[in-house]
């Protein structure tokens, strides 16, 4: 039986949702200092005004509706998946205030497509975008990729039920005792990568021939672009307007950096990483994806004389390909020539590296390639099922984050049923641009790269892209990212709250 | 409080959604305001370039010929290795590489036509543009880039446009023989806006009071629980 949430739940859920928009305001402030030095004086204002906005909201969820209940599971996923919209919302002020965006809605979209890690964008005139408001774009990645909720977690801890906030962005492992301490981790993961990779980028700019101050600016929006396989950059041309292989390189460690769990930087921080490695399911199935669609681009791509040089390849082939796997979407050329000088094969590897994605419990969107592998074993399985004798019992195990666990059916079962409804994800986006006169490849392309939160384009969206695919973009972005489920949680209280029992 | 006074009927739900749509749509509507009082929107006439034709060109084409960049990157094939006529602003920045240097030029409407969007708060859509390798001096006579802070330099150039350019890793670009600066460029600004100060002050004056308020009415904080 249905039973209707009351007053109580509805507001345990605005609390917590309070505390995390609490939180966007504050990070706000970041990028509004910088407005202030580098003179963006009306950007840095639209920035103080969404700030304002946030922190009032939130600090009046707290002054209401603040209480001693613990967050139960359903309020934690409800909470995680309203957060996201709020905080969508609340982004997306200095954004419009820009006066870069023609809406509020495609203002609202980018900050979906930031929070969700995903880089596509509708941005008009992004080559002449201040400073302050670059960096703001590149935080949402940032924000995004971490977790929004770890922010909240970080900063106004809570009470019990945690957990389900933490599960609620999409991340499955626990990698210490607790959450908060999880989160914490995470954290430091970031930092470290932020202080090294920060300081290797920086380098590659400046030795592409950025000046030094510029390209440290760069340096750090490429990072969070880069380490939360967000995908945005400060520029129109994205990276390939730095003309370098040690920009793409570098930027190339830390996507794949971005695309592991974070429990496996846990083991290579204790130095178990290399064996971790071998063994771990997703870093196995990644190896094979990853050389098995490259080699097909890079045949692809022959095919088509679209490259001639091995550097090429490389640099052009593989690389998207990896940008594309990682859920990054940088690019080093315009998205166009995906359809205009790629061929057929080359984009349809593309598609198929961004609908699989990385790691779970990483930044990156997508299947995941825990599920692509639990469902290999389990094929494996039923076909040794088939071929052993009908008595022979045939017990499923893989490995991962530093366990081995048995291939248990509600595994299998959970790792369909998300497969599945990525497929109708990608598949529903598809049929929308369809309807709207795109071509099958550009219509399939697009969706999946909303869904899967990765960010390449082959120019449909835009700032003129129909206001219909706009909305179904910013649904796909949004219930991608979140793993379904707590969305669903969300939609569950709503239709509760009208037609569930008392 | 009793079960009976948290209950809370379907009508009061629809009427909170409706509600906080509203409150939202009025939030939206004041933002609109503060943007159009910042607005001096400069008159819109025919666009930079017609309307991409959906063919491409048969070659050969009688060179140099003059193409815009979506011309270059709609049929790519078509024009590489010939020589063409190219004109865009200078953004972001200029990257030495020896006797050469590496610019971006957009020839879209904010580039050719209406100026950086910051000034004019007029959209008409994205950036369109392709990497040109210009000889390092003339990229030494360039002043201004284009960012928000400056409507960057106009180069005029005639060159190899390249599909899969050897020296740029398989990207594509122009190699410019020869490149001109035909505009120098400008530093661009505006006023602050005198409304947007007193709404950040009006919201930021709010925020503080609901944190006092958040932080000592006792009457609606719980109780402390021992650990």
């Amino acid at each position: 039986m249905l039973i209707r949430p009351d007053r109580r739940d509805l507001g345990l859920i605005g609390l917590y949702t309070g505390r995390i928009i609490t939180g966007l305001g504050l990070v706000m402030l970041i990028p509004a200092v910088l407005g202030v030095v580098r003179a963006e004086y009306n950007d840095a204002l639209g920035l103080l005004i969404g700030a304002g906005v946030s922190l009032l909201l939130g600090r009046l969820a707290e002054w209401r509706l603040a209480t001693s209940r613990d967050l139960g599971w359903s309020h934690a996923m409800a909470t995680v998946a309203l957060s996201w919209l709020v905080a969508a919302y609340l982004a997306a002020i200095p954004l419009y205030l820009s006066g870069h965006y023609g809406s509020f809605l495609d203002a609202s979209f980018d900050a979906m497509s930031g929070f969700a890690t995903a880089g596509l964008a509708v941005i008009n005139d992004l080559d002449h975008v201040s400073d302050s408001i670059n960096l703001w774009r590149h935080l949402m990645q940032f924000m995004g990729g971490q977790g929004l909720v770890l922010i909240a977690l970080s900063l106004f801890g809570g009470a019990g039920g945690l957990a389900g906030l933490y599960v609620g962005e999409g991340r499955e492992d626990r990698i210490l005792p607790n959450v908060r301490r999880t989160a914490s981790f995470i954290w430091r993961v970031a930092l470290l990568y932020l202080l090294f990779g920060g300081v290797m980028l920086w380098a590659a700019v400046v030795h592409a021939g950025m000046p030094a101050l510029d390209g440290l600016l760069h340096a750090v929006m490429l990072f969070m672009a880069a380490f939360d396989t967000g995908g945005f950059l400060p520029t129109s041309a994205s990276l390939g307007v730095y003309h370098s292989a040690v920009v793409e390189a570098t930027a190339s460690i830390l996507m794949v950096a971005g695309a592991f769990s974070f429990a496996l930087h846990y083991q290579l921080m204790r130095g178990t990483g290399p064996v971790e490695m071998v063994r771990n399911i997703e870093t196995r199935v990644l190896a094979v994806t990853v050389v098995g669609l490259s080699a097909i681009t890079m045949i692809g791509l022959a095919r088509f004389e679209t490259y001639d040089s091995v550097e090429a390849l490389l640099r052009r082939g593989f690389f998207h390909l990896l940008s594309a796997h990682t859920g990054t979407g940088f690019g080093t050329i315009p998205g166009r020539l995906f359809v205009t000088d790629w061929g057929v094969l080359a984009p349809a590897m593309v598609v198929i590296a961004m609908a699989l994605g990385g790691m779970a419990s990483s930044t990156t969107g997508g299947v995941k390639a825990i599920r692509v592998g639990v469902l290999a074993k389990s094929v494996a399985n039923d076909i040794q099922r088939i071929v052993l004798p009908t008595d022979a019992v045939v017990v499923g195990a893989y490995h991962s984050n530093g366990r081995n666990e048995a291939l248990r059916p509600a595994v299998v079962r959970t790792a369909v049923l998300i497969t599945l409804l990525y497929l109708v994800l990608y598949f529903a986006g598809a049929f929308l641009g369809m309807f709207y006169g795109y071509s099958i490849q550009e219509s399939l392309f697009e969706s999946t790269s909303a869904a899967a939160a990765v960010g390449l384009s082959v120019g449909v969206v835009g700032p003129d892209v129909e206001e219909g695919l706009k909305v179904f973009y910013i649904f796909q972005m949004w219930i991608g990212r979140l793993e379904f489920i707590s969305v669903f949680a969300l939609f569950g209280y709503l239709y509760a709250t009208i037609r569930g029992r008392l | 409080m009793t079960r009976s006074a948290n209950q809370i009927t379907p009508l009061q739900t629809i009427t909170g959604m409706v509600a906080i749509i509203a409150v939202a749509t009025v939030i939206v509507t004041v933002l609109g305001r503060l943007i159009d009082r910042s607005e001096q929107r400069p008159p819109l006439g025919a666009p930079a370039q017609d309307e991409q034709d959906d063919t491409c060109p048969d070659a050969p084409l009688p060179e140099p010929v003059t193409v815009s960049a979506a011309d270059l990157i709609e049929c790519p094939d078509t024009f590489d290795g010939a020589t063409v006529h190219y004109t865009g602003e200078a953004v972001r920045a200029v990257l030495h590489r020896g006797a050469r240097a590496w610019v971006h030029l957009n020839d879209d409407r904010y580039a050719l036509e209406l100026g950086p969007l910051y000034e004019h708060r007029t959209t008409v859509g994205g950036n369109s543009g392709v990497p040109v390798s210009i000889p390092a001096g003339v990229a030494d006579d360039i002043t201004y880039v284009g960012d928000a802070r400056h409507r960057g330099a106009i180069l005029t150039v005639t060159g190899e446009f390249r599909r899969a350019n050897p020296d740029d890793g398989g990207g594509p670009g122009i190699h410019a023989d020869t490149a001109r600066i035909t505009d120098p460029g400008r530093p661009v600004g505006r006023p602050v806006d005198g409304a947007r100060i007193v709404t950040a002050a009006v919201v930021f004056a709010a925020a503080l009071a609901a944190a006092f308020l958040a932080h000592n009415d006792t009457s609606t904080r719980p109780p402390t629980r021992r650990r």
